[in-house]
């Protein structure tokens, strides 16, 4: 029964932990990664989300906001929060506005939106390998 | 400027998604190559052929 016990201990911190790392790669693209020595994979999920957002405010594409009460705005709204701590200081520092006049600014919302469902899928695959689901 | 091209801004969005894609599901580089080329030619393919689609439409 003890041991019994000190398994469901151990069995709920290895959850935590694989919910930890669930959010820090969220928060930090490719960190999930970088953390359980899959180095090449964290620093290519990096390199890549940074080069859509990137990428993006060149074409001057926008990120959704939550003015307007629209299902499509908010389904918008929530990709683009895939991004974690970079979807704050870009729009802290408001680069993320967009210029609709801008030929290129439907991409560049593309772009960017994309990096954050991207970052999504990142997160949770960062989450199966620390679950122990994928190697 | 090269994204004001809409093929160009296609090609480097295929690019980046594709190799992101292809390291989400595999881990042998064989497979994620064979992978990320296959996604890269959906989207690029498709992408062209949607375009000739709605010209006629």
């Amino acid at each position: 029964m003890y041991i019994g016990r000190n398994f469901s201990i151990i069995a709920a911190m290895e959850a935590m932990k694989a919910y930890n790392i669930f959010f820090l790669s969220w928060l930090f693209p490719g960190m999930g990664h970088i953390v359980q020595k899959k180095y090449l994979k964290g620093i290519v999920f990096l390199a890549g989300i940074l080069l859509l957002l990137i990428f993006g405010l060149i074409m001057e594409g926008k990120f959704y906001d939550t003015k307007e009460f629209h299902p499509l705005l908010i389904l918008g709204f929530l990709g683009d929060l895939g991004s974690g701590a970079f979807y704050f200081i870009i729009k802290w520092t408001g680069l993320g506005n967009g210029n609709i006049q801008a030929v290129t600014y439907h991409y560049g919302t593309t772009y960017m939106v994309s990096a954050g469902l991207i970052n999504y899928l990142v997160a949770l695959n960062a989450f199966d390998i620390a679950r122990g689901k994928r190697k | 400027m090269i994204f004001k091209s809409h093929f160009y801004a296609m090609i480097i969005f295929a690019t980046i998604v594709s190799t992101l894609l292809a390291f989400i599901r595999y881990d042998k580089k064989k497979d994620i190559l064979k992978y990320g080329l296959k996604i890269f030619l959906y989207m690029s393919v498709g992408v062209i052929a949607f375009s000739w689609v709605m010209h006629y439409v």
